[in-house]
């Protein structure tokens, strides 16, 4: 043994070891609800470039007519160009479901932490709060509250649907965050002078992350079909703010008429979004599982 | 009392539990550590020698005594080295923390002094930029004593710092300890309960029962002559190899 301090003894030792890059097989990336999701949200975010009608502008002289050349996916009974709405109204569908996913994130975040942090008396309340919120069927819960603020603009209902989808996330978190408190490597860092900041932005926040992750995707597809179904039953936006959901709204109509294009055409995109999302929430769900138990 | 860098006067701690139930983790424990000194606490577990260590580094408020520190920094080094590190930091990243938080050089010199420490506890470069999961329980503690290293503090406490450790491994950390010692007058509070691997590193040691020092004072002395009749049953309790056993295999 040389006067260095760590020799193995007895091993031959490794000269100029080099590192492969590490290469990790990432299970089966959903490609497919990836290039799928990504055209819809091109579609609805550049909806100028891709519209050949005015989607507003009600056409008189061609109700509800089916698909044709001129009108690629019919009109409304308002005379609306359906091809031009589903990407102009998508983006309001889709910043509902942002809004309302970013909303419920960070309500769940400081609902779950101060519970997690607080002594056992109040983390018991706040999360018995939480359970009785979430034994209320949500439909109702949202109904009522809509009918409080009284007004159908989507920002009043991405408020909405966010206020009422936040339990079982903030669930998550305050286990995470029970979790990720009783870690060593936070007690070395009080140790070494951190302060409450530096862990909570270093450490707390960074290992919440993948946990809630697939949480909020998960949370922006579930808002999309709840703007829906509130403007089905008539509740959510009125028919002239243009949605996916306001769309399908007028489909109990349709169903009696026979215009199958006003319900299977917006109900297309809506269930295509849902399931992407669905998807692409699963993988990442998936994935962190398999990091968490990759010891 | 200059070469005194730590004293500790009827440090107590009591733990109350959620059902009403009290624990006293420590009563009235009053222990000195001399500069470039190793002392060892002994004990079985329960008996209040991590808790002590907890209290000296302010991760617990004890209920009362005093704690006083001569030196300039302290630190710990856990037992459970894989909740040690954060998953999420590479082992460079970890090391590299208590400079970051404490503002101690520019971003290249941490750098430097981070694989500095890494190679003196014998990881490879290449490990500033793995995650601590590429690596085995040993590889990590020692990052996780490099990290402790990298403030270059004047009082170590080392909680079972070795216990997760295979023999070999325990050897060099040993002489690691061994060298910080001569080389920069690094004292060691070292938290054990492995009485052979205490008897041969430590200078001073203290034993401990339900949360009281019931003997301490020179290494030799204590195992040599123990007084109190717990260490002469913890003592005896010694494994002792067995030459005339041996022979018969």
């Amino acid at each position: 043994m040389t006067g260095n301090p760590f020799e193995l003894v007895g091993l031959q030792p490794r000269i100029n070891t080099t590192v492969a890059p590490v290469k990790r097989r990432h299970g089966r990336l959903p490609v497919v609800s990836m290039i799928l999701l990504g055209l819809i949200l091109l579609g609805c975010l550049f909806a100028e470039l891709f519209m050949n009608h005015d989607p507003l502008y009600l056409n008189l002289s061609n109700l509800s007519s089916p698909p044709s050349s001129s009108f690629w996916f019919g009109t409304d009974p308002m005379g609306r160009d359906i091809y031009s709405m589903i990407w102009y109204g998508g983006r309001i569908s889709l910043l509902i479901g942002l809004l309302s996913a970013a909303l419920s994130t960070a309500i769940a975040v400081i609902y779950g932490s101060i519970s997690a942090s607080a002594p056992k008396a109040v983390d018991d309340g706040l999360m018995r709060f939480a359970e009785l919120v979430m034994s209320i069927p949500s439909i109702l819960t949202v109904i009522f509250l809509q009918a409080v603020i009284g007004q159908s603009n989507p920002f009043a209902l991405a408020t909405v649907i966010g206020v009422t989808s936040w339990m079982n996330m903030a669930k998550i978190v305050r286990t995470e965050v029970q979790r990720i408190r009783k870690s060593t490597y936070i007690e070395a860092a009080r140790t070494m002078g951190a302060g409450f900041w530096y862990i909570l932005f270093k450490h707390l926040l960074p290992g919440l992350i993948p946990a809630i992750m697939f949480m909020v995707v998960t949370n922006i597809g579930a808002a999309i079909g709840t703007e829906a179904t509130l403007s089905f039953l008539g509740i959510g936006l009125p028919v002239e703010t243009v949605s996916w959901g306001s769309m399908l709204s007028q489909a109990d109509r349709a169903l009696m008429t026979g215009n199958w294009w006003l319900i299977v055409i917006p109900g297309l995109f809506l269930v295509a979004t849902l399931v992407c999302i669905t998807d692409i929430g699963n993988y990442i769900r998936k994935e962190n599982n398999r990091k968490c138990s990759n010891l | 009392m200059s070469d005194v860098i730590l004293k500790v006067e009827n440090l107590s701690k009591t733990f109350h539990s959620t059902n009403g139930q009290t624990t006293q983790a420590l009563d009235k424990v009053s222990f000195k550590i001399r500069r470039g000194e190793i002392f060892s606490l002994v004990g079985e577990s329960g008996s209040g020698k991590s808790t002590a260590g907890r209290c000296l580094i302010g991760l617990e408020r004890p209920s009362s005594g005093s704690i006083v520190f001569f030196g300039k920094r302290m630190q710990i080094i856990f037992q459970d080295a894989v909740s040690a590190l954060s998953p999420r930091l590479t082992i460079g990243q970890s090391v590299m923390e208590p400079l970051d938080i404490n503002h101690i050089g520019s971003r290249s010199s941490r750098k430097e002094k981070a694989l500095e420490f890494l190679r003196l506890v014998g990881l490879d470069e290449s490990s500033f930029y793995r995650l601590p999961s590429d690596y085995s329980g040993g590889q990590q503690q020692r990052a996780s004593i490099a990290r402790a290293l990298a403030l270059e503090p004047d009082l170590i406490i080392a909680d079972e710092p070795v216990a997760s450790l295979d023999v070999s491994i325990q050897a060099q950390v040993i002489s690691l300890f061994q060298n910080l010692r001569q080389k920069n007058g690094t004292s060691f509070l070292l938290i054990a309960h492995d009485l052979s691997l205490v008897r041969r590193v430590s200078d001073t040691v203290g034993v401990m029962k339900d949360g009281v020092l019931v003997e301490s004072g020179a290494t030799e002395q204590v195992y040599q002559n123990p007084q109190h009749p717990y260490t002469q049953a913890l003592i005896q309790a010694i494994p002792v190899p067995d030459p005339a056993f041996r022979q018969h295999k």
